[in-house]
C-alpha cells in the first residue's frame, strides 16, 4: 500500500519535472524558463551588471588588450596585433549578439526548421534553393586562400568561441531559453552566410518573370510604354555629362531575346524598401572647409539592432563604425584619414534560364544541340516537433545544379502544378572576398587606397561614397556587373542557347566612379547610376526616382554646410513625389460639389507643405488617395492568373501629368468609358470614407504617425519584445525613409577635418539582451531626429570622461 | 515545530543546490529533505510546497525588482499575463507545486522503507 502511495506521487513527480524542462508547441519550458535562479530572470540586467570583471583571462589570446566602454556601451578595443583585435571583436559582439549572430546565419542556411519546426520549411526550402548556402561555401574558400581575411575570420570565431565556452545555461541569452535550445560553435562559415544574407537582401529582388508574364500579355510596345527604363527627368548617381575613356564591347542580342512562357507562383522576394542615402560634400561648400561624409542605410528594422558599433585599434589601424554581427571589422565608419559609406547600387544581377532535361532523371539538359550533366544536391532539413519526446523529423529536397546555378523552379517548388524548371544565374553564387574590401578600407589612407579596397567588393554591389581629410571626395558605383546586350536577363530566358549567357564582367576600370565633381559633392540614393550615354546596360526594375532628387536639389542649391545641416537632410521630410503629384491631381477635383466630409478632407490636403510630418493628417490623406487611384488606374492587373508587378509610382505620376489618354485609365470592369479626372474623383471619395472608417475603427486621431503606425520588431516578431506604435516622420521614397518597419538603420554623419568630428544613431541600442537597459536605449533620439557624438579616441582625443568601464583581457 | 523547520531545511537545500545546479534540483532537495526527516501526507505536502515556494518567490521578487523589473515586464506580456507581480506569483507557484509533490514524494518513500524494516525484523524474530 505504501509503496503503491510513493510510486504514484514520485511518478507524478518526475513527469510533471519532465513536462515542465521542455518546450510544448510554442510554450517555453515552464520549469526551466521561470526558474528564479538560472531562468529567464537572470538575463535581466542593469546598467552596472555589464561591468563587472576589470580584468578576465581568455584562453586563445595572444596577447594583452585593452578595452574600454564608453558611455553609449560602445567598446573601444586596443589590441597589439590584428589577431587579437578581431578576436575580441568576436568576443564582445558575441557577448552582446550571440543570438542574433546565430539566428540570421541560420536563416540563410536555411536551417530555422531546426528551431521553429515545420513552420519555417518552405522559407529554408527557398533559402537553400536559391544556393545562399552554396554560394556562402564558395566564399569562404575565397576568404580564405586570403592569409588577412583568413586571420580575422578564424580570430573572430575562436573569439565567438571563447564567450559560447564559458556560457552555463544560466547565462545563455534570454532567446534560447525562451526557444529552448543551445548555441552551437561559431564557424567561418556562419560568417559567410551572413554577407550572402546581406546579398540577398541587397541584390535578390529581381521582376525577370513578372516581366515575362507582363511582355507575353501585354506585348512588348505596351510593356515598354508602362514600365520605361529611364524617365525624362532621371537624376543619376554619377553627374551626367560625366566623360568616360574607355570603349565597350558588348555582345550582340539573339533573335528571341526571351521566353514565351507564363509563370504562375513566383518565389517570395526580399522586401522592397531596403535601400540607402549616402553623399560627400567637398571642403569647399562647408563652413569649416572640411569635407563632410553622411551615410543612412534603410533596412527592415529589427530588434536585436542590425548594427553593433565599435572601435578597433590595432599596429597598423585605427577605425570606429558600423559592424554587422557576425563580422569582423567595419563595414560603415572612419578612420584617422578618411570615412566611407555605401547604398545599395542595384542593378539587375539576378537572371533565369528556362532548362529542358534529356528525361525525367534530370541528370543531363539542353545545351547548343548537345546534353550537359547536371549535378545534384540534397538538402536535408531538420524538423524540430512540438513534442519534445519525438525526434527531430528528417526531410529532403533534391535540387538541381547546372552550369548556370541552381534549378530554383521546378515542379516541386514552389508548389505549382504545371511549372517548368528556371534556373538561376546569380553573381551572389561567384566566389568573392567582400571582407577583403572593408578590412583594407579600416585602415586606407588615401584616395588610392580607397579604391584598391573597393576593388575586391563584388556582391551586393554598393554605392561607395568617400572622404578624406585631404578634402577629396568620390564615389564608386562598385560591384561585379555582368555585360549585357540591351534587355539581356530583363525577362526569362532560353538556357539551351548560348547566345543568352553573361559572356563577361564589367572591367574594374570601367565601373562608374565620380572624384572632386566640379559641383562639390558627390551623392547616391539608389537611383539609375548613370545618364544614357555610359555605354553599359544598367537596367533594374527598382530605381529610386525621388530621394536622389531631393537630396541634390538641397546639396546643389546649398553652401556652408555644416554638420547639423547634413544632420537635418538626413531627416528631411519633404515628400517630392507628393509634390510632383498632388497639385495636378487636386486640380481635377471639383470642391463645389463636395460634401462636408470631402470638403474638410480637400482642404487640408490644399493646404499642406509636403511634410511628411507623423503630426500632420495630410500625409495620411495623401498615401491612401494616392494607393486607391493607383489601384483604379492600374485595376486591369488585378485579374490576372499569373503574377505580375504594376507601374511604379514614378511612371504613374508622369501619366497623371502629360499622358491623359492613356488606355489603361479607363476602368476595365465598369460599362462606361473613365477620364482621369473620373478615377481621381472616384478614388479621392473612397478615400474620404477610408479615412473617416478609420478612425471610427481605430478610434486614434488621424495623423500620419497613427496610420503609418511604425514599430521596430524583435527577431521573433513578438510585440512584448518589440518596439511598437512609434510616432516617426517621414516615409517612402522620402529622404528620411522610415515607412512603417522601414527605415534609417544608422544614421551617420562625418567631418574629416584635422580632427574628426563624427555623428551616428541607430533604432536599438548596443546590447541585444531585451533585458538590458541598453537594448533601446538610443530609440528615443533616433526617433527625433537626435545623434550621438561618437567618441573617436586617438592621441589627439581621449575622451577619459566618456569612459565607464575598462577591462583588460590577458591571455592564458 | 517540526513543520517550521521541515520548510526551512527545504528552502535552505533548495537554495544551495540551485546556485550550482539545474532547476529541477529544488525537487530533489525537498524529496531528500523529507525522505530523512519525513512528515504525515498533507504536511509533507505543505512543507514542500512553501519551502520551495517562498525560495522562488523571494529569489524572482529579488531578481525583478533589482533591475527595475525590466525584463518581467516583458515577459508578462509575452506570457499574457499582464503585470509582473502575476509572473512573480506564477512563478512561485510552479516551483511550489514541484517542491510539494516532491517532498509528499520523499516523506512516502521513507515511510516504505520504515515499514520494510519493520517486516524484515518481524521476520528475523
Amino acid at each position: 500500500m505504501r509503496l503503491l502511495k510513493f510510486s504514484i506521487s514520485f511518478s507524478i513527480t518526475v513527469i510533471l519535472i519532465i513536462l515542465l524542462n521542455y518546450r510544448m508547441g510554442s510554450v517555453p519550458p515552464i520549469g526551466k524558463f521561470l526558474d528564479p535562479f538560472n531562468g529567464f530572470y537572470r538575463n535581466a540586467e542593469t546598467t552596472d551588471s555589464h561591468f563587472q570583471d576589470d580584468q578576465l583571462v581568455l584562453s586563445g589570446l595572444k596577447d594583452s588588450v585593452f578595452v574600454q566602454f564608453d558611455e553609449q556601451l560602445v567598446p573601444h578595443i586596443k589590441a597589439a596585433n590584428n589577431y587579437d583585435l578581431y578576436f575580441t571583436q568576436g568576443y564582445l559582439t558575441a557577448r552582446f549578439r550571440l543570438w542574433q549572430m546565430e539566428v540570421q546565419t541560420h536563416f540563410a542556411a536555411g536551417r530555422l526548421t531546426e528551431i521553429f519546426g515545420e513552420s519555417m520549411l518552405e522559407q529554408d526550402r527557398l533559402s537553400r534553393r536559391k544556393g545562399l548556402l552554396y554560394g556562402a561555401n564558395r566564399a569562404l574558400t575565397a576568404m580564405q586562400q586570403d592569409s588577412t581575411t583568413n586571420e580575422a575570420l578564424t580570430a573572430y570565431s575562436e573569439g565567438v568561441n571563447a564567450y559560447i565556452r564559458k556560457l552555463k545555461y544560466r547565462d545563455i541569452p534570454f532567446e534560447y531559453k525562451l526557444l529552448d535550445y543551445k548555441p552551437e560553435p561559431w564557424t567561418p562559415l556562419k560568417t559567410a552566410l551572413l554577407l550572402k544574407n546581406m546579398a540577398n537582401d541587397l541584390a535578390g529582388r529581381d521582376f525577370d518573370l513578372e516581366n515575362t508574364n507582363l511582355v507575353n500579355l501585354f506585348g512588348k510596345e505596351t510593356f515598354d510604354l508602362l514600365f520605361p527604363e529611364r524617365l525624362p527627368d532621371t537624376d543619376p548617381v554619377i553627374p551626367p555629362g560625366t566623360p568616360w575613356k574607355f570603349k565597350a564591347k558588348l555582345p550582340e542580342a539573339p533573335e528571341q531575346p526571351y521566353k514565351e512562357t507564363f509563370t504562375g507562383k513566383i518565389t517570395p522576394k526580399p522586401l522592397p524598401d531596403n535601400g540607402s542615402n549616402n553623399w560627400a560634400v567637398s571642403g569647399s561648400k562647408t563652413k569649416s572647409g572640411n569635407p563632410i561624409l553622411a551615410n543612412d542605410p534603410h533596412l527592415q528594422l529589427s530588434l536585436p539592432s542590425i548594427w553593433f558599433v565599435v572601435q578597433l585599434t590595432g599596429p597598423d589601424r585605427n577605425t570606429y563604425g558600423a559592424t554587422l554581427p557576425g563580422a569582423p571589422g567595419i563595414i560603415i565608419g572612419f578612420n584617422d584619414s578618411v570615412s566611407w559609406g555605401v547604398t545599395n547600387a542595384t542593378r539587375d544581377v539576378k537572371d533565369w534560364y528556362a532548362i529542358k532535361y534529356k528525361n525525367e532523371n534530370k541528370s543531363e539538359y539542353a545545351y547548343e544541340g548537345k546534353w550537359l550533366k547536371t549535378e545534384k544536391r540534397v538538402e536535408t532539413f531538420s524538423l524540430r516537433q512540438d513534442e519534445f519526446w519525438a525526434g527531430a523529423k528528417t526531410v529532403t529536397d533534391t535540387v538541381v545544379y547546372t552550369h548556370y546555378g541552381p534549378v530554383v523552379y521546378d515542379q516541386d517548388f514552389p508548389a505549382e502544378q504545371g511549372q517548368t524548371d528556371y534556373a538561376l544565374r546569380w553573381t551572389a553564387h561567384d566566389a568573392s572576398n567582400e571582407l577583403k574590401a572593408f578590412l583594407l578600407l579600416n585602415k586606407a589612407e588615401n584616395y588610392e587606397d580607397f579604391k584598391s579596397a573597393i576593388s575586391h567588393y563584388h556582391t551586393p554591389a554598393q554605392n561607395f561614397v568617400f572622404a578624406s581629410v585631404k578634402n577629396n571626395i568620390a564615389l564608386w558605383v562598385q560591384g561585379k556587373f555582368p555585360v549585357k546586350w540591351k534587355e539581356q536577363g530583363k525577362f526569362l530566358m532560353d538556357g539551351s542557347k548560348q547566345a543568352n549567357e553573361w559572356k563577361g564582367f564589367i572591367p574594374q576600370e570601367h565601373n562608374l566612379h565620380v572624384l572632386n565633381p566640379a559641383r562639390g559633392f558627390v551623392s547616391s540614393a539608389n537611383q539609375m547610376p548613370a545618364d544614357n550615354t555610359y555605354p553599359y546596360y544598367v537596367y533594374d526594375q527598382n530605381y529610386q526616382h525621388f530621394r536622389n532628387r531631393r537630396i541634390n536639389q538641397v546639396l546643389a542649391k546649398g553652401k556652408n554646410f555644416t554638420v547639423e545641416d547634413m544632420m537635418q537632410l538626413q531627416n528631411d521630410n519633404y515628400n517630392l513625389k507628393a509634390a510632383g503629384s498632388l497639385p495636378q491631381m487636386l486640380k481635377k477635383l471639383r470642391p463645389e460639389e463636395m460634401d462636408s466630409l470631402e470638403l474638410a478632407t480637400y482642404n487640408r490636403l490644399k493646404n499642406w507643405n509636403y511634410e511628411q510630418l507623423a503630426k500632420l493628417s495630410a500625409p495620411a490623406i495623401y498615401e491612401n488617395w494616392w494607393n486607391n487611384f493607383r489601384n483604379l488606374l492600374w485595376d486591369e492587373f488585378d485579374s490576372l492568373q499569373v503574377q505580375i508587378i504594376k507601374p511604379d509610382d514614378a511612371r504613374t505620376i508622369q501619366i497623371i501629368r502629360q499622358d491623359s489618354t492613356n488606355r489603361f485609365i479607363d476602368i476595365q470592369l465598369s460599362p462606361g468609358q473613365e477620364s482621369l479626372q473620373d478615377l481621381l474623383q472616384q478614388s479621392f471619395s473612397a478615400t474620404a470614407k477610408d479615412l473617416k472608417q478609420w478612425q471610427e475603427e481605430k478610434e486614434k486621431e488621424l495623423t500620419w504617425g497613427n496610420f503609418k503606425n511604425s514599430s521596430i520588431m524583435h527577431l521573433t516578431q513578438q510585440d512584448a519584445l518589440s518596439e511598437t506604435a512609434l510616432q516617426v516622420d517621414g516615409g517612402r521614397d522620402i529622404v528620411n525613409a522610415n515607412s512603417g518597419r522601414h527605415g534609417a538603420s544608422w544614421r551617420m554623419v562625418v567631418e574629416m577635418g584635422p580632427t574628426i568630428r563624427a555623428f551616428g544613431i541607430y533604432p536599438g541600442g548596443q546590447s541585444g539582451n531585451p533585458g538590458s537597459p541598453y537594448y533601446n536605449n538610443f530609440i528615443e533620439d533616433w526617433r527625433t531626429g537626435k545623434y550621438n557624438r561618437l567618441y573617436f579616441m586617438n592621441d589627439g582625443q581621449t575622451f577619459h570622461d566618456k569612459v565607464i568601464f575598462s577591462q583588460s583581457l590577458k591571455p592564458e | 515545530m517540526r513543520f517550521i523547520i521541515q520548510i526551512g531545511l527545504i528552502a535552505l537545500a533548495c537554495f544551495l543546490a540551485e546556485m550550482i545546479f539545474p532547476w529541477w534540483t529544488a525537487a530533489v532537495s525537498a524529496f531528500i529533505v523529507m525522505a530523512v526527516y519525513p512528515n504525515s501526507g498533507f504536511r509533507s505536502f505543505l512543507s514542500g510546497f512553501l519551502g520551495v515556494g517562498l525560495v522562488w518567490l523571494f529569489a524572482s521578487i529579488y531578481f525583478s525588482a533589482t533591475t527595475g523589473h525590466i525584463l518581467t515586464e516583458k515577459v508578462a506580456d509575452l506570457m499574457q499575463l499582464g503585470r509582473p507581480g502575476v509572473l512573480i506569483v506564477v512563478t512561485a507557484f510552479v516551483g511550489a507545486v514541484i517542491g510539494g509533490m516532491a517532498a509528499m514524494s520523499g516523506s512516502q518513500l521513507n515511510r516504505f522503507l520504515k515499514t520494510e524494516n519493520r517486516n524484515k525484523g518481524r521476520y528475523h524474530s
